[in-house]
Formats: C-alpha cells, structure tokens, sequence
C-alpha cells in the first residue's frame, strides 16, 4: 500500500516509494538520502505534532509535514 | 618541488567530524581565512611533516551534503574548490553513515579532483557492531582510505602522508595542466541521460570551452542537475551554446517528466546512489549486525524530545544559556569596563581642558569601550552555542520549536537569537544578533535578526523601569504592580517582533521557507578545544570588525552632542550670577570654618567619651564610668551652644551651593539644546507632537541611540537636573521619576502609552546597527534603524491619537 509519509505512525516502518519534489526541496530531500528505495522508520514526531523524526540506515532525520507531503511510501499493509 | 605548501582543503559533510580532523592536523595555529564575498567562516592552518620539509596549508571548507549547490551560501563548498584549486582535497565520511557520506565523496571523484578519504568514527561503527573492510573500500574506489577517529587526532598521521603521495602522484608531469592529469570517474546516468550529457559536453567543447578548471563532461552533468549558480557562470562564457543546451535540457526534462513522472536531478541522484550501494553490496564491503542496537543517541532523545520532558528541558536549557551569557559574561564585561574607565580617568587628570579631552573622553573611550566590552559577552555565549550545536543539541531545538517559529516565517532555530536579545528582559541584542550564524537559512536569518532586537535588552530595561514608574507608581508604593506592566511589555515586545517578522516574510523578505529537511546528528561529546578555537574566532572577529566602524560612529555623535557650541554670552547672566554665588559661597564658608572645627573637635570628643563608656561598662568600672558621663554631659551642652550658630551657617551654604548647581544644570540643559542633537530634537518636535513628546523626550530618544539607558540620563539633563547621572544611584532614580511623574505632557494615558511603546520598538544602538550591518549588508542595518523608528512611530501617533478621542 502507498501511502503520504505524512499519513504514517509514530513506529511505523516503510519503504520511499516516490518524491514529487523539484528544485530546492528536492535536492535537499535527495542530499540527505531520502531516495526511492530506502527503507525507513518513523521514531517520534516533535511536542507540536510537527515536524516528523525518521530513522534511516544509521542517521536520523527530521522534515516538517509540509515536506513530507512529496514524499510517498510503501508501507506494510495494517491488519484491522 | 621540494618544500612547496602543498595547498589541502578539507571537505564532508555536516557533522561528520571534519573540523575536528582539522584541529587534530592544524593544532592551535587556526585562523580564519580571508575569501573575498565569503560570509561564512572557513579554518586556514598548516601542518609540518616530522621527517620531511613538506608542509600543508590546510582549509577547512564549510560542510556540505553534495557538491550541487541551491544558495549563495551552501555554494562556498564547491566555489571554494572550483576557484581556489586546493591540490588535495580531503574528503572525511562519517563511516556510520557511509552510503550517504560517500554521495559528497562520489561527486568530488567525478569531478576528478585528488582526494584522499578519511574514514571516521571508526571507534563508533565497531560499537555499533559494523564492520567495514577498508581494503576492498580503498579498491573499489581506486582512492586512498585512511581510517580515523578525528576526536582523538588518530589517523592524523597516515592521512597527511596519504595527501603529501596523493599530491606527488598527481603533480610528477607538472608540464601537462591541472585537469588532464586528473581521472574522473564516469558514472552511468542511464539512457536517458547519458545521450544528452555527452552532445552538451560536445557542445561546451565546440565554442572553446576551457578545461582548464572542470571537464565539459563535468559541466554537463551540472547543466543536467539544474545547478543554477553554476550554470550562471558558463552562460556568460557561453551565451550561444548555452541557448543550445537550455533547449536541449527542456526536452530532457519534458520527456522525462512525460515518462517517467521525475526530473532529470532526481534521475542523477538516483544514479548516484545506486552506484554507490551497487559498488558497497557487489563487493561485500559493509556489514551490518542483524539486529542494529537501539543506541545511546535513541535513549537520550527519548527523555530530550520527549512531547512533555522534552520543551520542561529546553526551557531551562534556554533560561541557562541566557542565564549564563549575561551574567556570567558580565563579569569580565565589567573588567573591560574597569580596563576602560580607568584609561579614561588617566586621560581625564593629564589631558589639558578642552574640545579634544571631551572627544578624547566621551567620545572615543567611551564609544569603543562600550562597543569592545561587548567581547567577553559574545565570547561566552559562542562557547555555549558551540558546545550545544557540536553537541547535537541545537538541531532538536529546532525541532521542537519549528511549529511555532514556523507561524511567522521563521525557523525553529530562530530562538535563540530571540532569548539572547531579551526575549528574557535583560539581554543583549549584540550578541543576539551574532547568535543568528547557527541559521544556516538565510531569508529566515535575516527576518530574526531584523526582528530580535524588538525584545528587552537590558539597557532598554532601564528607561522603560523609570518611565513605568514615573507613570504607574511615583511613589513606589505597589512594585508587584510595575512588576505586571514590566511582564505585559515582555509579551508586546515578543508579539510585535514575532508579528514583524510574518509581516517581512510576506513582503520584502518574501520566498518559500527554506528547506527544513536536516539531520539529528548523534549526542557527541564536543572537544574543548574545537569549542574554545570556533568561539574565541568568533569574538575576534566582532572586536575586529565592529569596533573599526564604531570609533567612526562614536566621533559622529559626540560631535552631535557637543557643536555647536553655546557662546559664552548667551549665558552671562547666569555666569555673573554665579560667579556672584560664588563669591558669596567664599564668604560664608571663610565665616563658617571656625565654628565648624569647634564643631568638629567637640563631636570628635563626644564620641571618644562614648567609646569610653562603652568600655568601661563592659570592665564594669563604675567610677570611671560616672565620671566620663558627667563630662559627656558637659560636651553636650557645649555642642548644643555651637549648633546654634553652626546649624544656620550649614545650611546657608548647602543653599548657595544649592543655586549654583541649578545654574549648572540649567546651562548644562542650554547646552544641550543647542547642540545639533538638542536642535533635531526641537525641530522634530511639530512632528513628535502628535506622538505626544515634548522636545526633551526627543532629545532622548537621539540620544537613546548611543546606548539605550542614555535616554534616562539625557531626560535627566534636559528637564534641568544636571548632566551627571548616576544610574546606581536611588536619589538619582526617584528625582527622574518623580519630576516624569508630574510632567505635563505625560498626564494623560494615551501619552504614557504612546512613550512607552515608542522606548519598546525605536532603533536599535548604533552597536547592534553596526553588528546588524557586518552580518548582513548595509542596507539591512539602514533598513532596521529606518523601519523600526517608523514602525515605532506609527503606533505611537494611532495610541495617542486614537487614545485622545477618549
């Protein structure tokens, strides 16, 4: 299932499946390592909701939900 | 080529420990060098081979998550690289995070540059249960590896010998130019891409593209990456070609985004990574534990960021770094004083009476003291910024507060600058405005520092104590309630400065908010001696470059407050009633020394014989006693004869010296408004009227410029009580207080607003001005002093306008 990384829960693991981003915030999404393929994890979320942490292979990043927006995943798909 | 400096740049991405490579290779010779338009620091120091003559001039580039740069700023990386031509490039990974690290690494191949790898945090990987093997990484790279951990200055050795063979290999056939003895590796971008490179690289080639700096074929993946500072330059070069190209890279873009719904940079970067983890898996160099420990960063940022412990740490943190800057700081920020008022007193006993002592002493000592005791000040807060940002700590309090900050367009690192101007009364918009250098965005940066200085310095506290005082309570019978409005005018400064700055970042400052996207860098010890040298450089650098423009500015007002001059004649009345005063003052005390030492010597007798008694009651000595007592009794009677002609005497003199004061003051209140600043105060009095200030309030304000507490102590010499002002002094205070209390022109509440507001939001001190100016451009400074006073001013005339309808 594809879902915005937006949408994703704290704990929740995925995979990048896309990022609509050009120019600045593309490349800097890119720079940072967030590139199709790479699997990931969502470790926290700030006090305010906003930004989000996400854990990669040895680092840790952090983007606001604005950004995430651009950002889509393949995410396990939840057992209701 | 024996005994060149070999010219090394250190390159690598943020907090991967390369500046701490560089002081582990440079030692304590650090200095910041000098690149024209450069605004952010680069290190420059140098390393000496034990056994050879060889030395490395060694820079430590600005960090940089890939060579493709998206702002003035972020571009200093490559520029550096591209226009000073470093012979080597050392080029540190974080090897805990070696797939990206390796992306910067990939690109610097690809240009061709010489580099040498230097593979840090080994100590950390091996904790983390990775395990790296560096013979095959140094293989399948075809560059030199060097293992390291940079904290402890291990590796250091083997990484300066890598460079100094790296740098033979390369410059052995000196005859044949830079770039040709380079080899860039070629990555495949796909088939897409790898047409078009190759006919853009043809086409640089056709119109004599010079080579001598970076291939065609490297320009042209620039071209394909959309780099626009880069591409910038060879259009100038290049117009016709450049037209060519632009054609060709529209239709790449829209086939690409036809097809394959992305951009031809997005194509790039993938390629690159692929590259990058198809050479790490294919030849088995990484390998990581199966199960990848929950770390000690992962447990530290459960309590740190934690949605409640979390903000309850930060704001102590905040409160301590504040704490810490102004207190702290003001210690040896009063020695500097100290240091200043003492070279001001030998100018004031051995320099003759006159203009130039007055400039000597009011104008150029003070002016540049004030400015130069602000060192320590900054100096102790760039040791705390640099240890929280080196340790990691920074980067979470932007993304606690980001949310917030975000609102008005500012960054969630914006907060510290605002708790060092004052957004705690009592801070100091200079260092505020230095504290912005931890932003690394800049449209963000500039609205906080155009903004910070809105908040509650502690010069500012103190005409704004006395004027809530004056207005609210001029007997001082209720401080709880001056403390209140104190807190209400907290929160206006921070309303009105967090308001400007969403205001700026709709209009002038006006753009996409940069891009948030950062790392949280692992908790890490910062060394002592990285956090000492970037701190110390930073203080330097402010008593070097403010303080040049400030003897300037401090001549300027001076002169402003002193020319011109009032003639002589203008006062002679009050001069020859004075001297008469004089003369009388002469008279009365000539009549009054014999009684006074009468006076004297029995008031010294009495309290001998008090003393006595006192002893002998304890010796219990009663005869004695008794007779001290009966002679004490004597005394008293005779004092009290004395008194009676002493008693009016004194106070006779005390009035005549009384009066002549009053001249002074009331020469010294002429002077003033004569001088040019008391002139622009007067004339701006037909526009300050509808704000409701009388002309001495203006006066006050110009002069509130130097030094914001200046505005008490000239409001104190216009109203016509003396030129010294003594801010220690509580009878000093109280006089202000209580003549503002019963100021006309204030007796209404829209006025008392209307100043108060005005005191909040006017201009900051001319040192910021500078400081605002040095950090930005100069028309930024212009702008903060201009559109602050207006701003001020405005909302002073609708209070006081609007109030008087009332």
């Amino acid at each position: 299932m594809i879902i915005p990384m937006r949408e994703m829960a704290v704990n929740q693991k995925g995979k990048v499946a896309t990022i609509n981003a050009a120019g600045v915030l593309g490349r800097r999404i890119r720079d940072l390592g967030l590139v199709p393929g790479v699997e990931f994890e969502i470790i926290g979320r700030a006090p305010l909701y906003d930004p989000v942490a996400v854990r990669l292979k040895g680092f840790t990043l952090t983007l606001r939900n604005s950004e995430a927006d651009y950002i889509t995943c393949e995410v396990e798909e939840e057992i209701s | 080529m024996k005994n060149k400096q070999i010219f090394v740049g250190i390159t690598g991405q943020p907090n991967c420990g390369k500046s701490s490579m560089f002081n582990a290779l440079t030692g304590s010779v650090g200095r910041v060098g000098n690149y024209p338009g450069i605004t952010v620091e680069c290190m420059e120091g140098h390393y000496k081979f034990k056994n050879s003559d060889d030395k490395l001039r060694i820079v430590d580039l600005p960090g940089t998550y890939s060579l493709t740069s998206y702002s003035a700023d972020e571009s200093v990386a490559t520029k550096l690289i591209l226009e000073q031509q470093p012979d080597v490039l050392v080029c540190m990974l974080d090897a805990t995070t070696l797939e990206r690290s390796l992306y910067l690494a990939i690109q610097l191949m690809e240009l061709g540059v010489p580099i040498v790898i230097g593979l840090n945090m080994m100590d950390e990987v091996e904790r983390k249960g990775i395990t790296i093997d560096v013979e095959k990484l140094k293989a399948v790279l075809g560059v030199p590896v060097v293992k390291c951990i940079a904290r402890k200055g291990e590796g250091k050795q083997q990484l300066a010998d890598a460079v100094l063979a790296q740098y033979k290999k390369y410059n052995a056939d000196s005859d044949v130019n830079r770039v040709s003895r380079w080899s860039g590796i070629n990555i495949g971008y796909g088939s897409d891409l790898d047409p078009v490179i190759k006919d853009i690289a043809q086409i640089l080639k056709d119109d004599n593209f010079d080579e001598s700096i970076y291939s065609a074929h490297w320009a042209a993946i620039k071209y394909a990456e959309d780099d626009k500072e880069f591409v910038a330059s060879i259009k100038e070069n290049h117009p016709a070609a450049d037209a060519k190209i632009s054609k060709i890279i529209g239709d790449l873009t829209s086939h690409l985004e036809k097809t394959l719904h992305t951009y031809p940079e997005a194509v790039i970067a993938d390629y690159r990574y692929g590259y990058i983890s198809s050479i790490l898996k294919n030849n088995e160099v990484i390998h990581y534990p199966s199960d990848m420990r929950f770390d000690f960063t992962d447990k530290v940022d459960l309590i740190l960021t934690n949605r409640v412990l979390g903000p309850i740490i930060m704001c102590v943190v905040l409160y301590l770094l504040f704490y810490i800057t102004i207190n702290i700081g003001a210690i040896p920020q009063g020695w500097c004083e100290a240091g200043f008022g003492y070279l001001k007193d030998i100018a004031e006993n051995n320099m003759t009476e006159g203009l130039f002592k007055s400039l000597v002493t009011n104008g150029i000592i003070d002016g540049v003291g004030s400015v130069l005791s602000f060192t320590p000040l900054i100096f102790v807060m760039f040791i705390q910024l640099c240890f929280l940002e080196d340790l990691g700590y920074m980067s979470r309090v932007a993304y606690m507060l980001d949310r917030l900050f975000r609102i008005c367009g500012l960054h969630g690192a914006s907060v510290m600058p605002f708790i060092i101007s004052g957004g705690i009364p009592g801070g100091c918009a200079v260092p505020g405005v230095m504290a912005t250098r931890t932003l690394r965005c800049p449209r963000e940066r500039l609205a906080t520092i155009l903004v910070a200085p809105f908040t509650i310095c502690g010069a500012k506290l103190t005409p704004l104590v006395i004027l809530v005082a004056a207005f609210f309570d001029p007997k001082n019978q209720h401080e709880n309630k001056q403390v209140w409005i104190l807190f209400l005018i907290t929160i206006g400064c921070w309303i009105a400065a967090l308001s400007v700055a969403r205001v700026l970042r709709w209009t002038i400052i006006k753009g996409e908010p940069t891009p948030f996207v950062m790392e949280l860098p692992p908790y890490r010890m910062p060394t002592f001696y990285g956090v000492m040298l970037h701190s110390g450089e930073r203080a330097w650098q402010y008593a070097k470059k403010a303080g040049t423009v400030i003897l300037a500015i401090s001549i300027i007002i001076w002169a402003m407050m002193t020319f011109p001059q009032l003639d002589p004649s203008e006062y002679a009345d009050h001069s020859s009633e004075k001297e008469k005063l004089e003369s009388e003052l002469v008279i009365a005390e000539t009549a009054f020394a014999p009684i006074a030492e009468q006076h004297k010597s029995v008031s010294d007798k009495i309290s001998g014989l008090e003393k006595e008694i006192e002893s002998h009651k304890m010796g219990k000595k009663l005869i004695e006693q008794t007779k001290a007592e009966a002679q004490l009794a004597l005394l008293n009677t005779k004092l009290t004869i004395i008194n009676k002609t002493y008693e009016p005497k004194y106070e006779n003199i005390a009035l005549i010296k009384h009066k002549i004061s009053n001249i002074d003051n009331h020469i010294s209140e002429e002077r003033l408004r004569h001088s040019y600043a008391g002139q622009i105060g007067i004339k701006l009095e037909s526009v300050s009227q509808y704000a409701g200030f009388p002309w001495q309030v203006n006066i006050a304000l110009v002069g509130g410029f130097t030094a914001k507490e200046v505005v008490v102590s000239v409001l104190n010499q216009a109203y016509g009580m003396g030129a010294e002002f003594d801010e220690e002094s509580e009878d000093n205070k109280r006089a202000i207080v209580n003549r503002l209390a019963v100021e006309p022109a204030f007796k209404s509440m829209p006025a008392k607003l209307s100043i108060i507001l005005f005191v909040m939001l006017y201009a900051p001190c001319f040192v910021t001005i500078v400081v605002i100016g040095r950090e930005t451009k100069w028309r930024w400074a212009l702008f903060s002093l201009v559109g602050s006073t207006t701003l001020a001013f405005i909302i002073s005339v609708i209070v006081f306008q609007v109030g008087k309808l009332f």
